[in-house]
């Protein structure tokens, strides 16, 4: 079994890098499974480039890395997208990780096992130190969508699928991808024993720390998720939202938004599988 | 000894388990490794003690500053003294091995550390999470049911500490230096709140700081603390009341407005909506929950409301 591992850095901390290859280098693997890892470098920085270049080789010994580096910022998914096609073998499961953490010794193991349903074409790891609040079936691990700070797929689902969009740029992707193959009739797995760690500090609500970037693709790939699953009451309560605010930034997603889906419609699913009980949630949570 | 290096210790019994790994996995994800490790092993866990040292052999990086030290005493403050006689950190924090630090827990130690010249006692802040543990799939797993609840006061305040701890252990680091220029040990014979007792006793000589950052989660498993779980009531009870007693034997001193802002007016007078809860209601909630997690639907309508009630609990004085 082979498996690609996609990592995709926009001038992350070298020692984050270094942390997520060391894990990956440590993790314990089922025999005849082999691992080969694509990163792409979304900084458009030479020097930035050097340094990651030196930060793969010092784990040339242990792990077969390919970068790949771009002229433009391709965003999150567009440059999961190029990995993707640039693998050089036919791959059986993709491993997407974001770069600031880590994915545990053990949970690529463990991830595996949930791929002996044949109807199962993601699995999600459990985030620590701040777990992600959606819904799962306690029984089964059945969920709704995976995060793609850590989801192993089916590669071929992936492929039958285009991949990500890319109008995501940087938020909102994997939720749509989820769905997507949820229409296929797949299904998606959460696994609680599996453990990616994923750096994160909390405020003072009680809830993670947003990036700048997070105040602006969160909200602006909710936007999209609903336009593109047709959830009109969703899609009118968040716009009705943003345009109550005072603030330039939610204006500024409004436009961006127009512009994305100026000529864009609707895509046709079962209306079983957007989850939508709130506006700015794809699922339902468990607070 | 180092400058600017913590010390986190961790006891780590039986019960500890797998719990203990998410410990091992967020602290090799600080972003700030200046820092050793030392598990102290109490005899329920030593059969475990080669796994222990295999699945921290999977973390690389983080092993090189593990000690993995195989303890004979149960005592729960004697074997802190054996990891203060040992450390080499320059600030010392105990990590129950169920505990959550944050990406900043180490960071925010060393940075503080460093602006008070490793002469304080530093007081970050911890949230409390409902969890719940769950069985079959998630590998006795906790599984969050709350975000981070903000149960502590956000500064310290000597005087309310007079009258119950309001400082859970891991919002503490000390300065070893002075710990030991004082001679204040962990009092070996309590069965538990030893780390209020240690808190004060530190605090008498020491000042404490307040930092208003959330550096760790308190998980609290199927609606309690681990270490109030695990210590019968008459125990705790007793503890406290012994603790109290040296209290009551200290000189402190108060910082300008601690008496103002203190709330407290006696030990009767203190509180929480928690414990006002009925027996009753407390007793069903830990029966219908488990059984209403075959039911995943029905059981998110149970945690919700539950969670709204002990969201309500705040210290309050009558």
């Amino acid at each position: 079994m082979i498996i690609q591992i996609q990592i995709v850095l926009y001038k992350n901390a070298l020692l984050d890098v270094r942390r997520a290859l060391l894990a990956i280098a440590d993790s314990v693997l089922p025999d005849q499974t082999t691992i080969v890892i694509s990163i792409g470098d979304n900084s458009c920085d030479s020097n930035y480039h050097l340094k990651i270049e030196d930060v793969i080789g010092e784990f040339s010994h242990r792990l077969n890395i390919k970068l790949f580096p771009s002229e433009v910022n391709l965003g999150h998914g567009q440059m999961h997208n190029k990995l993707y096609e640039n693998c050089e073998k036919e791959i059986d499961l993709l491993l997407i990780v974001n770069p600031d953490g880590y994915i545990a010794p053990h949970s690529i193991s463990i991830m595996l096992e949930k791929f002996e349903n044949p109807n199962v074409a993601a699995v999600e790891a459990r985030q620590l130190p701040f777990e992600h609040p959606k819904m799962f079936n306690l029984i089964t691990g059945e969920t709704s969508w995976c995060s793609g700070a850590c989801v192993l797929l089916r590669a071929s689902v992936f492929k039958d699928l285009n991949g990500f969009d890319p109008r995501f740029f940087l938020h909102g992707d994997d939720v749509d991808l989820s769905w997507r193959i949820r229409n296929l009739g797949y299904e998606l797995n959460y696994q609680p024993r599996a453990v990616f760690y994923h750096s994160k500090d909390i405020a003072l609500n009680g809830y993670p720390e947003q990036s700048e970037t997070e105040k602006f693709y969160g909200p602006l790939g909710a936007l999209l998720i609903a336009h593109k699953f047709g959830l009109k009451k969703g899609l009118r309560l968040m716009s009705d939202d943003l345009m109550r605010s005072t603030e330039p930034l939610h204006k500024a997603i409004l436009r961006e938004f127009e512009l994305l889906t100026q000529h864009s419609q609707c895509i046709k699913v079962s209306n079983a599988i957007p989850e939508y009980h709130h506006p700015w949630k794809f699922s339902e949570n468990r607070y | 000894m180092t400058e600017n290096i913590v010390s986190v210790v961790t006891r780590l019994g039986a019960e500890g388990f797998p719990d203990i790994y998410d410990l091992q996995y967020c602290l090799n994800g600080q972003n700030d490794s200046n820092f050793e490790w030392i598990v102290l092993v109490r005899p329920s866990a030593h059969e475990k003690i080669d796994e222990i040292r295999q699945e921290f052999q999977r973390t690389s990086d983080l092993y090189r500053r593990v000690r993995i030290l195989k303890v004979d005493s149960d005592s729960r403050g004697g074997i802190l003294n054996i990891a203060l006689n040992d450390c080499e950190g320059s600030m010392i924090v105990v990590l129950d091995d169920d505990d959550i630090p944050l990406t900043n827990f180490i960071e925010t130690i060393n940075h503080f550390a460093k602006i008070y010249s490793c002469n304080s006692i530093l007081r970050t802040l911890t949230f409390s999470q409902e969890t719940h543990r769950l069985q079959g799939m998630a590998g006795n797993h906790q599984i969050s049911y709350s975000k981070g609840i903000e149960a502590w006061p956000r500064e310290f305040n000597l005087l309310s500490h007079i009258v119950q701890n309001q400082t859970p252990c891991m919002s503490l680091s000390f300065p070893v230096k002075k710990i030991k220029e004082y001679n204040v040990e962990w009092d070996s014979t309590l069965l538990a709140v030893e780390d209020w007792d240690f808190l004060m006793r530190a605090a008498e000589n020491i000042s404490v700081e307040s930092i208003s950052k959330v550096t760790s989660l308190y998980r609290r498993a199927n609606g309690s603390y681990r270490s109030q779980k695990n210590t019968a009531r008459n125990d705790w009870k007793e503890s406290e009341q012994i603790v109290r007693e040296k209290i009551s034997n200290l000189t402190l001193k108060l910082k300008v407005g601690d008496l103002i802002e203190n709330q407290y007016l006696g030990p009767n007078s203190l509180k929480t909506n928690e414990n006002n809860l009925p027996q009753y209601y407390r007793s069903l909630i830990r029966v219908i929950l488990p059984i209403a997690n075959k039911f995943p639907r029905l059981y998110v309508i149970l945690r919700k409301c539950h969670n709204k009630i002990v969201s309500r609990m705040k210290w309050i004085v009558s």
